[in-house]
């Protein structure tokens, strides 16, 4: 009969290890294993459903808000019980969904409360005026917190695919608000140069930065790098609205653009000035 | 007739949940299963089909087990189950959730039955473990006489040829309710084990010859339950770190030998032993001599009846009378946390040594009996015993951490005892 060596126990002909400590035990093949004291499950049933103060809570929130529902229906006028109702139906929906998923990540709870928050809008919106207005640009702007903030922690390991949704889904974005009036006119015209000058100036600078001369950027380098992508971007959005013949009001942010590229350039490549300026390495 | 006093020894429409089982229903969720099991293991095989003929003849003889469980406007309650329960094999875990499992057919407890051993998980709003012990070896006792094996007279069990007795069914509770008396004094929150919870129990049984426990009892003059509870408490007290809470050990106590009734419902109470390691360090002695002082206080006739007064005020209070059931269950829930859960550390449950007559305990080689512990207190230790062999039953639902357990048993061996463990840990 098997003893574990550390805990002093005697242990079940046939184990391996020991189940308190889990050290190993050396097996006697001459042995016949004992029949398990506890049978193998056939059907491993994991403990499914809410433990008890999760759902204490749950049930709680459900009667206070069928309570709240009850007196907001009873105290306020016909014409006006529909908003707070809403409201209260939402943020109970929302709380539920939140509160009851299983195995509860943050993809997963965000993209529910995003499409929760759009049917909110949609009907708040459509209930208000009869028909849906300002809810679609709410709606699209929620899609693209959705496909900027949300989705890309799916992709996470495929950063390539992230760059190209988060640029897809910004074009998306531009085109869909700009069909609000059903016809496409900015976003072909400004839009889309923007999009194309920021997927360019972003990729020049990854390139840069994958050098191999190039030392390990620090965080005020990616600061002064989106800084950099965004003057230029917001510059040459202007240069495009006027048919790419002239700069108008976008001078500053084409002269902080650059001043800020040469700063950036000059700090990434010469070493004696980076070390000026970064005052960690001051005293190496 | 009072409401309280009526005889339901035939189900006809409802039958009403026993004071102690009011908690269960509204309570039960995941990592709270309230479900214990009892199983005996033979020398001989069981043969399912007669155990179904004695599982039959058993629920006929008492019909306050042919439940099932229904939800009222203002109460749970049980109701008669027309159907026919199943016995199933012996690969189901034990203690899983008995509410959640439509292949019991609403039956309030599971029978499994392996070649040689025969199991039954029983839902705590049902009966206790007094209630479950003598279930089982009723079962036992009828499946043997159906394979015409002669077996005289067994003092606590019920015979199928008896009449149904009226203590069978009464709620013990109610009769022990005096509204005059104040209510027991509050209990400080406990200790609390932490740990990764994994999504099932684990199982570590540790078998131990009774001989070598009352060795090291009588060395210290104390009690195989006292023993085993200062055991456990000072393991907790030391894989406590900086916290420094009390460590507070619940113990049920069946309240059958202690007043003299009997029932086949629950009738126990839970009496808490509490340690605080911020007075000192405390040596084992003075944990065994505090141990045996706090059950021996919380024991005493007047304790015990001051503790049902309180738990039969809840149930008799006009307000939770009136209250929907809808709006009494997330409170109950609170309050079985409040009342319950944050008051001890763990709990140790020990339904003591089986004697049975010679003809009936030779065909046992063991008797156990699990708990299932919950989401604060992870681990629990159930304890049984059977000719000459104690088992003591760890329940726990750490993914990984054994250290209670492993503190516990290495305790036992320093002391000289042998100790053989199983565990459904692979």
């Amino acid at each position: 009969m098997p003893y574990c060596v550390k805990c002093g126990v005697k242990l079940e002909d046939g184990v391996d290890k020991c189940p308190l400590c889990g050290t190993k035990v050396l097996i006697d093949e001459k042995v016949i294993p004992e029949k398990p004291f506890f049978p193998i499950e056939k059907d491993e049933k994991l403990e499914s459903g809410m433990g008890k103060q999760r759902k204490a809570i749950f049930e709680v929130s459900l009667l206070l808000s069928i309570i709240a529902e009850a007196v907001i229906a009873l105290s306020i006028e016909p014409n006006f019980v529909w908003f707070p109702l809403l409201c209260v139906f939402y943020a109970e929906i929302a709380f539920i969904v939140a509160f009851t998923m299983p195995k509860p990540n943050y993809f997963k709870i965000a993209s529910w409360e995003v499409i929760l928050l759009m049917g909110f809008l949609v009907a708040f919106d459509y209930l208000m005026n009869n028909v849906m207005s300002w809810s679609y640009i709410a709606c699209i702007s929620l899609w693209l917190y959705w496909t900027v903030a949300v989705f890309p922690f799916v992709l996470t390991k495929k950063k390539k695919f992230m760059f190209i949704e988060l640029i897809l889904s910004l074009l998306a974005f531009l085109v869909l608000l700009d069909y609000d009036d059903s016809h496409l006119s900015w976003s072909l015209v400004v839009g889309f140069p923007v999009i194309l000058c920021l997927t360019i100036l972003s990729l020049g600078f990854i390139g840069l930065l994958k050098l191999p001369s190039t030392p390990k950027p620090r965080m005020t380098d990616y600061v002064y790098i989106v800084f950099i992508i965004v003057c230029f971007s917001i510059g040459f959005g202007d240069f495009a609205s006027t048919g790419y013949s002239k700069i108008t009001w976008s001078r500053a942010f084409w002269f902080v653009g650059i001043g800020f590229l040469i700063y950036e350039i000059v700090v990434l490549f010469a070493k004696n000035i980076r070390r000026f300026f970064y005052s960690e390495n001051r005293h190496e | 007739m009072k409401f309280f006093d009526r005889d339901y020894s035939v189900p006809e429409g409802f039958f009403p949940l026993d004071n102690a089982s009011i908690i269960y229903p509204p309570t039960e969720a995941k990592y709270n299963t309230q479900v214990f099991r009892m199983s005996i293991d033979l020398n001989i095989p069981i043969d399912r089909v007669v155990l179904h003929e004695a599982l039959m003849d058993l629920l006929e003889r008492m019909p306050y087990f042919k439940v099932r469980l229904r939800e009222g406007f203002f109460w749970y309650y049980l109701s008669p189950n027309k159907k026919t329960p199943t016995i199933f094999d012996d690969d189901v875990r034990p203690c899983t959730r008995i509410s959640k499992q439509k292949e019991l057919k609403n039956f309030l407890f599971r029978v499994c039955a392996g070649e040689n051993r025969i199991a039954i998980d029983f839902y705590h709003c049902l009966t206790d473990g007094g209630g479950g012990q003598t279930f089982l070896l009723s079962l036992f006792v009828r499946y043997l006489e159906l394979k015409k094996y002669e077996i005289k007279e067994v003092p606590g069990i019920i015979r199928c040829n008896e009449k149904i007795q009226p203590w069978e069914t009464k709620d013990q509770f109610q009769s022990y309710f005096d509204r005059n008396l104040p209510p027991p004094d509050f209990v400080k929150k406990a200790y609390h084990y932490k740990g990764i919870l994994a999504d099932r129990a684990y199982f570590t049984s540790g078998s131990i010859e009774i001989e070598d426990i009352k060795r090291i009892s009588r060395h210290f003059g104390y009690t195989i339950t006292e023993f085993l509870a200062a055991l456990l408490i000072k393991v907790f007290l030391e894989t406590e770190g900086k916290e420094k809470k009390p460590v507070q050990i619940s113990i049920p106590i069946s309240l059958r030998k202690l007043t003299g009734k009997n029932t086949m419902r629950n009738f126990s109470m839970f009496v808490i032993v509490s340690i605080n390691p911020r007075l000192g360090e405390y040596t084992f002695k003075e944990i065994l001599s505090l141990v045996s002082l706090q059950i021996k206080l919380q024991t005493e006739k007047h304790e015990i009846k001051r503790f049902i007064s309180r738990n039969v005020s809840g149930e008799r209070n006009f307000v939770v009378k009136s209250v929907p059931n809808f709006l009494k269950k997330p409170f109950f829930k609170i309050v079985s946390d409040v009342l319950g859960e944050t008051q001890y550390t763990t709990t140790i449950s020990n339904i003591g040594l089986v004697n049975l007559p010679d003809e009936v305990s030779s065909l046992i080689e063991r008797y156990d009996f699990f708990l299932t512990p919950n989401q604060k207190n992870p681990v629990s230790m159930a304890v049984s015993g059977i000719n000459g062999k104690l088992f003591v039953n760890f329940s726990s639902y750490l993914k990984s951490d054994t250290l209670v357990e492993k503190k516990f048993f290495k305790y036992l061996v320093n002391w000289g005892v042998k100790v053989k463990i199983h565990s459904n840990r692979r």
